[in-house]
């Protein structure tokens, strides 16, 4: 088994796909505006014409890359690539001001490289053991599986948890389109033939993640006039120290122990993902802290915890995805969309049939981990340079790479269409406040909830709910989607902590 | 007038506009058969009494005139992403008239210029580089037949 998954993760298109990775990730991840889930989207129809091993390796390491990436730009420039770094840079920054920002970078590399082969190890560990649970799942169990699954659009729009909901709701209308299941009925089609197999996946995805967030960027045009000028870093702010020494790197080493533990649970914690876990990471270092005065002016232990944080999160958001089919995240919902497109079902039959995929996938994305944190090592001051390039260049690239990757799907002008209009609603759906995760996750887990509901119906004979209250395993899962409606409110006490403490630091 | 319209919030346009669309849908689903209606009645339903939701929501936080929520739908700030919106449109049917490569050489140095790129080097440079790309990318690795 292990010589089989090492032949087929040392091939040329495998390694060739991981190596663009690991640059692409980290070059996606250091531009402000541009977020791992974007980059995902966009990539999915380039991996195309790839096997799915290669394709899958590629879009499965953009995650953790791309979150390693952003703390570049965060720590150099005060100006976070994703969400998951603005813990990193409120600390980072003020380094770089001390003339630090090399050594911020350091610890940054460190820490990723630690939480993110911490997140690897784990999922190569807990993630087939747990798949083989689904085996005893039946119609009854995926039904609550994914009403669990649309539980977390609750979490994941926990600062406005009704527009979260509705724009779920939207993505489950949005799945009812096309020919129902057992009965080829056309629903919602609107005479359009093209809508007859319902409507796809990464149309619908490109256009909300890629021509709404261009659109967005558009807006700082309409108000200052023009795109900002990239900006550069001033050479003496980098300093020439930038690894920590044995004798600093055994200090550190609890921190990074205590804050992967925490962020790999919050990475399998459906709905918190890479951001919450960097303040959670943020908060524990500083609590284990005896330099505390130090938060808030320039702290290594914090970026220490944040950034091993995020990175655990990465490999603990795979766990639910690859065992059970429940996307965390909103980088989850689109990785699982890759997922379906080359052909693979998560759940056990990835663990069975297909693990001649799925293990090359695992240890390709371990590696990844150690082999970002060597190129950071060695490139961390070209990739400073990425903020350089300004939004006015880039954006003509990425809308006709969204445009031209509709299209490759079904080599449909159609799709191209229907991009333009989830771009246009995606835009005034951020606008208006509305998540727009939630409306992909549903889109995916809709089909599944409606075949799931239809066939308990069948097998139940009669009362659904006593059928349904006769399954221990679905039971489990209705009481996990009470819990998952709750952790909307525990990760706005944590985040509402945070704030305290900053508050505090500041008053110090 | 125009005041007070002004301090609609955003939430009541919105609700009005989804309970209208989750309205029709529900409607539409009604003439349906009994096993394609009966998870679509569900879906809608649901989506109406969310829209409702977000309508009375909207309601109260207009009717509080505390005027501290954010005006979203400001011309001077959306006024950008809808021209940028056009221009893609326009090089869509742009791209099914005169085919991909020459529409993307007629988009790529028009959306510059409107992005206030002046400097004809870099305008030509990004032409030929995104042409370049996505040949290799699309047509050369993804065997795809360009529109």
């Amino acid at each position: 088994m292990m010589s089989e998954t090492f032949a087929s993760l040392f091939t040329l298109d495998v390694l060739l796909a991981w190596i663009a990775a690991i640059f692409g990730g980290m070059f996606v991840g250091a531009l402000p505006g541009f977020s791992a889930t974007m980059a995902i989207a966009l990539l999915i129809p380039v991996t195309f014409g790839m096997d799915a091993t290669p394709a899958l390796v590629m879009l499965a390491t953009i995650y953790t890359t791309a979150t390693y990436g952003g703390s570049f730009t965060a720590i150099l420039l005060h100006t976070p690539g994703t969400p998951s770094n603005v813990a990193t840079a409120q600390e980072g920054y003020e380094l770089t001001k001390q003339g630090r920002g090399l050594e911020a970078i350091g610890m940054s590399t460190i820490s990723s490289v630690f939480g993110g082969v911490f997140g690897g190890i784990a999922l190569l560990l807990i993630a087939p053991p747990l798949a083989m649970i689904a085996l005893k799942f039946s119609s009854p169990e995926y039904f609550f599986i994914a009403l669990f699954g649309l539980t977390i659009i609750a979490s994941l729009s926990s600062d406005n948890m009704l527009k979260g909901i509705a724009s779920g709701v939207f993505g489950l209308i949005l799945g009812l389109v096309g020919l129902e299941l057992n009965t080829a009925y056309p629903r919602y089609t609107f005479g359009f033939m093209e809508l007859y197999s319902g409507v796809q996946l990464i149309p619908a995805t490109l256009g909300m993640f890629s021509i709404s967030q261009m659109m967005i960027q558009m807006e700082r045009f309409s108000i200052k006039g023009s795109m900002e000028k990239g900006q550069v870093v001033n050479a003496g702010a980098m300093g020439n120290k930038m690894l920590p020494t044995f004798k600093e790197l055994i200090h550190y080493i609890p921190i990074m122990i205590r804050t992967a533990i925490l962020g790999l649970l919050i990475g399998i914690l459906p709905g918190a993902g890479g951001d919450i876990g960097s303040w959670v990471g943020y908060n524990e270092a500083r609590r284990g802290s005896k330099h505390k005065e130090l938060f808030g002016k320039g702290s290594l232990e914090a970026i220490c915890g944040s950034e091993t944080a995020n990175n655990a999160v990465c490999g603990g958001s795979y766990i639910p995805l690859f065992t059970l089919g429940i996307p965390g995240s909103g980088v989850a919902a689109v990785l699982m969309g890759g997922l379906i497109i080359h052909g693979l079902q998560p759940g056990s039959q990835l663990f069975i049939t297909q693990k001649h995929i799925i293990y090359p996938i695992m240890i390709a994305y371990l590696f990844s981990n150690i082999a970002m944190g060597i190129v950071g090592v060695l490139c961390a001051r070209g990739f400073a340079k990425i903020a350089k390039i300004p939004m006015n260049i880039i954006i003509p690239f990425v809308s006709i790479l969204a445009i031209m990757g509709a299209y490759a799907v079904n080599c449909s002008m159609f799709d191209v269409w229907m991009t333009l209009v989830f771009g246009f609603i995606g835009y005034f759906m951020e606008k208006s406040n509305f998540p727009t995760a939630p409306a992909i996750l549903a889109l995916i887990l809709g089909p599944m909830a409606e075949r799931g509901l239809q066939s308990s119906i069948l097998m139940a004979k009669g009362n659904v709910i006593t059928y349904f209250l006769s399954r221990p395993l679905s039971m489990l899962f209705f009481v996990l989607t009470l819990l998952a409606l709750f952790a909307p409110i525990l990760a706005k006490r944590i985040m509402k902590g945070h704030e305290d403490i900053k508050t505090e630091s500041n008053l110090d | 007038m125009k005041t007070k319209l002004a301090n609609i919030h955003t939430d009541v346009y919105v609700g009005a506009i989804m309970t209208l669309a989750g309205g029709i849908l529900f409607y539409m689903a009604l003439g349906m058969p009994a096993i394609p209606k009966r998870f679509a009645c569900i879906v809608t339903g649901l989506f109406i009494a969310l829209s409702i939701a977000i309508l009375v929501k909207g309601v109260k936080m207009s009717l509080e005139a505390k005027d501290d929520w954010e005006r979203v739908y400001q011309w001077v700030i959306i006024k950008y992403p809808l021209l940028f919106f056009l221009f893609l449109v326009m090089y869509v049917i742009l791209i099914d008239l005169i085919s991909f490569f020459p529409a993307t050489s007629i988009f790529v140095p028009g959306l510059m210029f409107f992005l206030k790129v002046r400097s004809w080097k870099v305008i030509v440079f990004s032409t030929v580089l995104i042409d370049v790309s996505m040949w290799f990318i699309f047509v050369n690795q993804l065997k795809i037949f360009m529109p």
